[in-house]
């Protein structure tokens, strides 16, 4: 295996390639939007590592990023200290994988333990698994893009000691005592690993991206149980292309465990909660009533905002009357909430969703929208994630449309028509999925039978011949 | 003598007839220019801008038979089909898609839009007088 720098010749896909495809044909995708921090995270195209491993070119470059996530295993008692300098100290490379004419990126979080860090000075910007001489001790995140986990491994001094397998769906908030009373100095252990982030200001210059000061450490207080061990040499029996196409995770998808997601029930129960609960007030029942009584009777949207005095009894705005299309929201004292009717049977709409993000951003209290239709059923849109949503605003503008409401841009508007036409989604499955797929921040939810509101998901599928289709995967 | 005049005559009206039946959009990368003109076609029935097509519509998609009037209504077109589309997302490539924004001309309803069909002069008949508001151009060849 011959490690060449960037300027390689005889290279196919050199530096020079791997930025020019990511300009011209990553940039642009979907799956560059896919990652919460795209315009965010940039390649530093100037440090760049080429190797060639049998048809596989592989490009590396330190990846500058606003905020580093990074995941530290329990184990050797790490003061707070500790574990704020490996926060800072990891490095995080971005990868691109040329093979088979087609390009995969993948990130490789360095994160090393701290025996290394001190031997090199709190200083591994030169760490990477593309040297020869690798003596990297610590843990080696790979995820892709948009930041899922492809695998999570321990090495000590190059070499890869134990796997680690995230146990999903069971994340928990533990505190230190927990997290280092764990052992991974043996085989088979469960352990935890912790999340720590680090916020960075960055500035872009021409086609770079730089740090500048005021990073926050933040000790999201979160750990994934794991389970670690140490395995055969998973590269046993490979050579040594297969061998990287397995630790990169490109070829026939990851060795392990899918990665841990936020469970979207869960993110979006404390909202449900409170949705349920205004909606047993005796001001939202009399209110919802209202609208639609004067819906039924005139044909227009009316819509009633719920807000609270100062002795926290919820109180209510006047209804207000719109036309057979839209309705202006009252407003009211410390408002929170309000609910309009639709005429048809359609979920939030655009108008509605951007609408909604507009009142949020203005006011941290802004929680809920309820969406009453004509058949009676009810949604509600509520935050999830405030900042999300402010980006969603900015990455996703709204299309004016003078007399009618604003719509989505034509990207959005396409991929529901792509969707709903050839997918076979409902429009609610299909907003449901365009709020998860491009972190809105913004959850739908549904009220069902007994009053609960269920937040709505959708899973897409692809088959063989690249055919999606979407099915519903609701809260229970 | 004459017959050399009667041929040029010939050949000038030919050129004129044909510099009147060239279409805006000759091949699909020509589907920007149907955007750069969008004056010509704004308040336009639909079938204006359709007439202006040479290239084989594959796919068409939206919500033209939408009856709220909160919203505008609208169709997409594609000159690539379902299959088509799909191949080349996955590399990251973006088809070329006419976004054409429209209004019902007096609150007519109309039919829901069959996305297993490729366009053909039917469905031109059939919403050929939606009126259009606006026209987007994305993608590439």
């Amino acid at each position: 295996m011959d490690t060449d720098n960037v300027s390689s010749l005889n290279s196919e896909f050199n530096a020079a390639a791997a930025k020019e495809w990511y300009y011209e044909t990553f940039k642009k995708s979907a799956e560059w939007l896919s990652s919460p921090l795209h315009g965010k995270k940039l390649p530093d195209w100037k440090n760049g590592i080429y190797k060639k491993i049998g048809t596989m070119e592989i490009v590396e470059f330190p990846l500058v990023t606003a905020k580093k996530t990074i995941m530290i295993p329990s184990g050797s008692s790490l003061s707070t200290a500790d574990k704020k300098r490996i926060t800072e100290a990891s490095l995080i490379k971005i990868a691109f994988i040329h093979k088979n004419n087609k390009v995969e990126v993948r990130e490789t979080d360095y994160i090393p333990d701290l025996s290394y860090l001190q031997k090199h000075n709190y200083d591994i910007s030169n760490a990477s698994l593309l040297n020869i001489n690798n003596d990297f001790s610590g843990q080696i995140v790979i995820k892709d893009w948009k930041g899922s986990i492809v695998s999570i491994r321990l090495m000590q001094n190059g070499k890869i000691t134990k796997n680690v397998k995230i146990k999903t769906g069971d994340k928990s908030t533990i505190n230190s005592i927990q997290s280092n009373a764990a052992k991974v100095s043996d085989c088979d252990e469960d352990m935890w690993e912790c999340m720590f982030e680090l916020w960075c200001d960055v500035t872009t210059y021409g086609d770079g991206m730089q740090v500048i000061d005021n990073c926050e450490w933040i000790n999201t207080g979160v750990c994934w149980p794991a389970e670690s061990n140490c395995p055969p040499d998973p590269c046993d029996g490979l050579n040594d292309e297969e061998c990287a196409c397995l630790f990169y995770g490109i070829c026939g998808g990851a060795d392990d465990d899918p990665p841990p997601q936020q469970d979207p029930c869960a993110e979006a129960q404390p909202g449900a909660d409170k949705a349920k609960a205004l909606s047993q007030n005796s001001n939202y029942t009399s209110g919802k009533t209202a609208v639609q009584t004067a819906a039924s009777s005139d044909g227009n949207e009316h819509a009633i905002s719920f807000g609270k005095d100062a002795n926290g009894n919820i109180i209510t705005s006047s209804i207000s009357t719109g036309n057979d299309h839209t309705g202006t929201v009252g407003s009211v004292t410390n408002q929170f909430a309000d609910l309009h009717n639709h005429q048809g049977v359609l979920p939030p709409s655009s108008g509605d969703l951007y609408g909604f993000i507009d009142l949020a951003s203005g006011s941290n209290l802004y929680e809920t929208r309820y969406i009453v239709t004509a058949n009676g059923a009810v949604y509600a849109l509520i935050v999830t994630d405030l900042e999300a949503a402010k980006k969603f605003n900015t990455d996703h503008p709204r299309v004016p449309s003078p007399g009618y409401e604003p719509d989505f841009p034509d990207s959005l508007v396409n991929e529901f028509d792509r969707m709903k036409g050839w997918g076979g989604a409902t429009d609610e499955m299909a907003l449901a999925f365009i709020l998860e797929k491009y972190h809105a921040g913004v959850a739908l939810l549904k009220q069902d039978s007994n009053g609960n509101f269920k937040r709505l998901n959708t899973k897409e599928t692809s088959d063989a011949n690249e055919n999606k289709t979407y099915t519903a995967t609701n809260c229970q | 003598m004459k017959q050399p005049f009667i041929l040029f005559f010939l050949c000038l009206l030919l050129s004129i007839t044909s510099c009147y039946a060239q279409k805006i959009v000759q091949r699909t990368s020509d589907a920007k220019k149907l955007e750069i003109h969008k004056e010509q076609f704004i308040g336009k029935p639909l079938r204006v801008l359709l007439d202006q097509i040479s290239p084989e519509i594959k796919s068409a998609l939206g919500d033209p038979e939408a009856t709220s009037a909160q919203r505008l209504n609208h169709i997409a077109f594609y000159f690539v089909d379902k299959k088509e589309f799909y191949r080349r997302d996955k590399k990251g490539e973006h088809p070329i898609i006419i976004n054409v924004t429209l209004k019902r001309p007096n609150g007519k309803q109309y039919p829901a839009l069959s996305s297993t069909e490729t366009w053909n002069d039917e469905k031109t008949k059939t919403y050929g007088d939606m009126i259009i508001m606006r026209i987007h151009v994305s993608g590439k060849n």
